[in-house]
């Protein structure tokens, strides 16, 4: 597994999905797909009612979606800052 | 095995109790449970750090196995129990309400029997269609005890005393015409025969993971079809949505409050790995082959056999009495003169019992599984008979 840069300078992007069991469908699919990310517990910012995020190169958003709807699967929310 | 006329016990003990549980379990299985003790700390859904992500996967692999095996396409709608009873317990006390009636048989386990005993007195009403002396049951029979409140079918796919097949797809048929759900107690079946859930119409399919699915004791699945919504049996912490004091309502989270048995369930998912590995067919081959001789060969000794006599018909569950013995007294020498091990009594199934006439002494039961041999029936036939010419 490709682990993203860490920390960046500017922005960040948040990938959550709609619970624990999805997040880890996605990243199997993720993992599978050999792309860069990190599941991570959300930063406080995000009021959402998963706990995990999947923390992402704003650059790779695209690629990422195209990969988790190739299995089946949606982004619940996404958050950049 | 027989030297000069005596009976020579085997070092080891010959498991003939497979439809209690398992044994042994495959090593991969015991390599699972043990690796995950060791390994992995975290408790799954509680936590990112990287050894919780390690328990989170071991749970969401044997979610994803189970659902494999099953015909399950949302693995989200398999929910990890500590044993059939315990799905089979979130079934019933999840759907039925006050006023609801149920269509069942008379061959069930008490893990159906007892909880349907206690919902009468919250007005639930039962009706148990009977089985015919060799244990089968008739779907019309079953259709024809539906009344307008009737809400729910429950059945056992096979016997864990009689070994007979039920027809649940037949059943499930019958349950989806009239609009009733169908819940199907797959404990002696799961890893043994194909049970299709998508394809068959069954809504709930109750499973324990430490029989035909060889993984240990404590784990155990309900499968949730779509469309299907049940009471939590537990309300408590999920891992998620900490910030709500109400139990959250997405799969399987809503079910599955408290830590779960993440060690037996890396152990359930090779056991679920290895089913599909060797093949069900495979399984069930070997299960008849080992049927059809120790059927016959008790049939031979003069014994009472119950359930079909094809195996064709049954499980490898062949329930037994030998006329002038107690079964207790049976168990009790195969287990210390022969090294035989098996299980005598009513098999917490005394409904069964009744439906055979073999209330309240019981029977033996051997029940033999893809580790055993036909070397070891052919024993246990010659112990049998040692036993019955010594006269009880």
């Amino acid at each position: 597994m490709k682990a993203d840069s860490g920390f960046h300078m500017g922005e960040k992007c948040y990938i959550l999905m709609k619970a624990t069991h999805e997040t880890m469908k996605a990243e199997k699919i993720l993992k599978s797909a050999d792309l860069p990310f990190k599941v991570v517990v959300k930063p406080k910012q995000i009021k959402s009612k998963c706990g995990l995020a999947i923390r992402i190169d704003p650059d790779d958003l695209a690629r990422i979606v195209e990969a988790l709807s190739g299995g089946g699967l949606k982004p619940h929310e996404v958050h950049h800052f | 095995m027989l030297a000069g006329g005596c009976v020579v016990t085997l070092p080891e003990p010959i498991y003939f109790d497979n439809a209690a549980t398992s044994f042994p379990k495959p090593p991969e299985v015991v390599s699972a449970v043990s690796r995950t003790l060791r390994d992995i700390g975290g408790n799954p859904g509680r936590g990112g750090h990287r050894m919780a992500m390690e328990a989170n996967r071991v749970v969401f692999e044997a979610r994803e196995a189970v659902a494999g095996l099953f015909g399950v396409e949302d693995s989200s709608r398999i929910i990890f129990t500590s044993n059939a009873t315990e799905a089979i317990n979130l079934a019933l006390k999840g759907l039925l309400r006050h006023g609801d009636h149920v269509i069942t048989t008379n061959l069930e386990h008490n893990a159906v029997v007892r909880p349907l005993k206690a919902l009468e007195a919250g007005g639930v009403t039962t009706t148990r269609v009977p089985a015919g002396p060799d244990g089968k049951v008739d779907p019309a029979r079953i259709e024809a005890a539906i009344r307008p409140e009737t809400r729910l079918i429950v059945t056992l796919h096979a016997s864990n005393v009689t070994g007979t097949l039920l027809p649940i797809e037949n059943i499930a048929a019958v349950a989806n015409r009239r609009g009733l759900v169908y819940l199907v107690d797959a404990a002696q079946t799961a890893g043994v025969l194909p049970i299709d859930v998508g394809r068959s119409g069954i809504h709930l399919l109750a499973c324990p993971g430490h029989k035909g699915l060889f993984g240990p004791q404590g784990t155990g699945f309900l499968c949730i079809a779509p469309g299907i919504d049940l009471e939590p049996l537990k309300y408590g912490g999920t891992g998620g949505n900490s910030e709500l004091e109400t139990q959250p309502d997405v799969l399987p989270e809503r079910y599955e409050s408290g830590t779960l048995n993440t060690p037996g369930l890396a152990g359930l998912d090779a056991g679920a790995r290895f089913v599909q590995a060797v093949g069900l067919q495979k399984i069930r081959e070997h299960d008849k082959v080992l049927t059809a001789r120790l059927v016959e060969g008790l049939l031979a000794l003069g014994a009472a056999v119950y359930g079909p006599h094809d195996p064709e018909e049954r499980t490898a569950v062949v329930s037994f009495n030998i006329r002038g013995f107690d079964p207790a007294g049976i168990g009790e020498r195969l287990d210390e003169d022969f090294g035989i091990l098996g299980r005598a009594g009513l098999h917490c199934a005394p409904l069964a019992h009744k439906a055979i006439g073999t209330f309240p002494d019981g029977a033996m039961r051997l029940s033999p599984g893809y580790f055993n041999t036909v070397g070891e029936v052919d024993y246990v036939l010659d112990s049998l008979r040692i036993i019955a010419n010594e006269g009880g």
